[in-house]
């Protein structure tokens, strides 16, 4: 999962693309309010973690022009400013969630888990695709009762089409959800991955969870 | 005086409303009685005046033509009018009308109305005498008071008077006297006395003597007073009338009048510190309120300024304050969320240690910038050496400089000794430099001078690069205010240095004012007084 910071102070904003990426996510860090505006409008992110008092272009002017530009990405705006009507002006121009500064790393990580799972439309931190369970919160991976241990970027392969499963997903957006602005990696690694997830999640003599859409992507739990 | 407004227009314009009454009243009052006296004395006169007309002279001295008299009663003589003739010769009083020959042919003395009177017409009749007053019947030819001969002697008397008499009114011959007297019958009256010489006339033994006569007339002046009295109660009627009708009116114009007042009162009273945006409408508000409202409004936009710049203070400190909280929290929370290298621990740590100081510096600058202006701290003046304590500073921040390729030129003469308190002067330096060092580009320079300016010291630094405009250089002073560019930076800058910096000189007796030089040079001038005088 993807999420985008735009922070000013620079200390913070490393600590937290630290955290963040070793809780599993896929991070871009921007430190000023044109910067952080370019990156939300040029990327699909499942969080945008959003600073208010920011140089060049504040928080609440991002947020008015991405969801002026028709963007639906979850958003979480994390500041200093604690009163009711700064609250207010931030969610009534759509925010999705509102946290103040200093906050518990934990409440971030469990926040921007939720704003997750809203954005793929589901409430339940665990989905279960046929006999497949998978913990969010945990990430963790069972198939029939049995754990499935899975590297870090087959785990989020698979938590990215669970949380679209049914639906046809193309190779680039794979790749952005699985990989950084910055990353510089070979076009095929999401073949590879998605090969090496088949290997660890699949039974001999079944169908494969995850079947190739020639042309378009892949799909996890097909109806058909 | 009652303080309320209300009373005191009403009472005041009663007061002036009684004062104009009064005094038209009177005006009034006066001129109406005099012209009623003055009409009243004009028919005395004039029914004395035709009273002497009834003295004629005849062969054998004055006599008094009482027929006349009788027709004068119903028409010449004011109605209900008494009369009393005196005289110093003896006249005779006669029924028979006189002859031709017996009108006065000389002009009768001098004196006023009665100078030219023609004397009766031969042949007039008046109407018979009414019934009421007995007619008047000549005395016998003997008849003792009217006959006498001693001065002063009674001739005649209106019938009127039953006898009783009127005072004689005694005044220069030819001028007529007029009196306020007591009416024999009871009651005022006025009355006019008129005293006539009537001349010696005729040849001889047969020549008659001089006569002085003397007539007084008076009429009772009940009824005028009734009048008087009337028209005195009606006036003064409808002043208490007018009064109070005006009182009731005015208490409802003012009433009406001061009701914008009650407005603004209830407006002002529904506003509290969080109602500040609120004016009070200038709106219906009359002209001779408007200045108070423009005052209100003016104060309530000066204090909204203040409140909003102590709110704006407050979430600024807040701001501040959290997060660098937010910083160690985050540090230390995912630095403990899992197992690490000795490395990443120590990593971890200094950047706390950084971040710990950071706010150690804002809290130190907050304190000493809330004591400064909550007048706190005295600044303890005494003579200080610039130039030493200049390079003294310079040494802290010489390596984060030069780091960065900054130069430091100090033009500071050693010999500048300003008048400072020693520790506030530290804070200046330290933070104006620090600022310098930290804001100057890469590469840039940062020079110092001082210069003596009568008994000031200005000592200027500037620093190149500057990349503020005029209206962003006037609020560098302003706390929490940075340019944008400087966010993010780290070290010790958050926007209070140049504050405490203006707080710091101006508790010293001093003055700190930013600009920029042509070259794009931020230049910060720190006026001091000069010590010598300090002694």
């Amino acid at each position: 999962m993807r999420v985008l910071i735009v922070e000013d102070r620079e200390r913070l904003r490393n600590w937290l693309q630290k955290g963040l990426k070793e809780a599993g996510f896929v991070v871009d860090a921007a430190a000023d309010g044109k910067e952080g505006l370019w990156y939300a409008l040029g990327n699909s992110y499942d969080a945008i973690i959003l600073d208010l008092m920011l140089p060049g272009l504040d928080g609440l002017s991002i947020l008015r022009q991405f969801r002026a530009a028709g963007r639906e990405d979850q958003v979480l705006i994390l500041t200093a400013k604690d009163t009711v009507p700064d609250r207010v002006r931030g969610l009534d121009l759509g925010a999705d969630d509102y946290l103040v500064k200093p906050f518990a790393f934990e409440e971030l990580l469990a926040r921007v888990r939720a704003l997750v799972r809203r954005g793929y439309g589901k409430h339940s931190p665990v989905i279960e695709i046929g006999d497949l369970r998978i913990d969010t919160a945990k990430r963790q991976v069972w198939r029939q009762e049995q754990e499935i241990e899975l590297r870090a970027m087959e785990y989020k392969l698979l938590e990215y089409l669970a949380r679209r499963a049914g639906e046809t997903v193309s190779r680039t957006e794979i790749w952005e959800h699985l990989y950084d602005f910055g990353s510089q990696t070979a076009s095929n690694v999401v073949d590879v991955y998605v090969a090496s997830l088949r290997r660890k999640l699949d039974r001999p003599g079944e169908k494969s969870l995850i079947q190739t859409r020639r042309g378009l992507g892949y799909v996890l739990g097909a109806s058909s | 005086m009652t303080r309320s407004l209300r009373s005191r227009l009403i009472v005041g314009m009663l007061l002036g409303m009684a004062v104009l009454l009064l005094a038209a009243d009177t005006t009034i009052y006066t001129v109406q009685r005099r012209q009623l006296y003055r009409a009243f004395d004009d028919t005395l006169l004039s029914s004395a005046n035709a009273l002497v007309l009834l003295v004629h002279p005849g062969p054998f001295g004055y006599w008094f033509d009482s027929e006349g008299l009788a027709r004068l009663l119903t028409s010449e003589i004011r109605p209900g009018a008494l009369f009393q003739f005196w005289s110093d010769q003896p006249i005779d009083i006669l029924p028979p009308r006189p002859g031709p020959d017996s009108m006065p042919s000389e002009p009768g003395p001098p004196g006023p109305a009665w100078e030219d009177r023609p004397p009766p017409e031969p042949g007039f009749r008046g109407p018979e005498p009414p019934p009421g007053p007995p007619p008047f019947r000549p005395p016998p030819e003997d008849a003792g008071p009217l006959r006498g001969r001693a001065p002063g002697e009674l001739v005649v008397r209106s019938p009127l008077l039953n006898g009783r008499d009127l005072p004689r009114l005694d005044t220069p011959s030819g001028q007529a006297r007029f009196e306020k007297i007591m009416m024999p019958g009871g009651g005022r009256g006025r009355a006019v006395g008129v005293q006539l010489q009537f001349p010696a006339r005729g040849p001889g033994p047969r020549r008659l003597p001089p006569v002085e006569l003397t007539i007084v007339v008076a009429a009772s002046t009940v009824e005028t007073e009734k009048q008087l009295s009337f028209l005195g109660a009606l006036l003064a009627a409808t002043a208490l009338g007018t009064m109070a009708i005006s009182g009731g009116v005015s208490w409802l114009v003012v009433s009406r009048g001061l009701r914008p007042l009650a407005t603004v009162a209830r407006k002002i009273a529904a506003m509290d510190e969080t109602g500040l945006k609120q004016r009070l409408l200038g709106c219906g508000v009359p002209r001779e309120i408007e200045p108070v409202v423009d005052q209100l409004n003016g104060l309530l936009g000066r204090l909204d300024e203040a409140f909003e710049r102590e709110r704006a203070l407050t979430a600024d400190v807040a701001h501040e304050l959290r997060t660098p909280v937010a910083e160690v929290r985050t540090i230390t929370e995912i630095t403990l969320s899992r197992q690490r290298d000795p490395d990443e621990y120590r990593q971890a740590l200094a950047e706390t240690l950084d971040v710990i100081r950071t706010l150690q510096g804002l809290i130190e600058k907050l304190l000493v910038l809330a004591r400064l202006e909550a007048g706190q701290m005295q600044a303890e003046l005494q003579s200080v050496p610039l130039q030493p304590l200049l390079a003294e500073h310079w040494a802290q921040v010489r390596n984060r400089a030069a780091a960065r390729g900054v130069t430091f030129e100090d033009r500071c003469p050693p010999e500048a000794l300003v008048s400072a308190d020693p520790k506030l002067l530290e804070v200046v330096l330290a933070n104006v430099l620090s600022n310098a060092a930290t804001y100057t580009p890469d590469g840039g320079r940062i020079s110092a001078e001082a210069e003596r300016v009568r008994d000031q010291h200005r000592l200027s630094i500037a620093n190149t690069g500057c990349e503020l405009s005029e209206g962003e250089v006037a609020r560098v002073f302003d706390r929490f205010w940075r340019a944008d560019a400087a966010r993010g930076k780290s070290g010790l800058n958050c926007g209070l240095g140049l504050t405490l910096v203006r707080r710091a000189m101006e508790a010293m007796g001093g003055q700190a004012v930013a600009g920029v030089s042509q070259e794009r040079c931020f230049v910060l001038t720190l006026t001091f007084q000069a010590a010598e005088g300090l002694g």
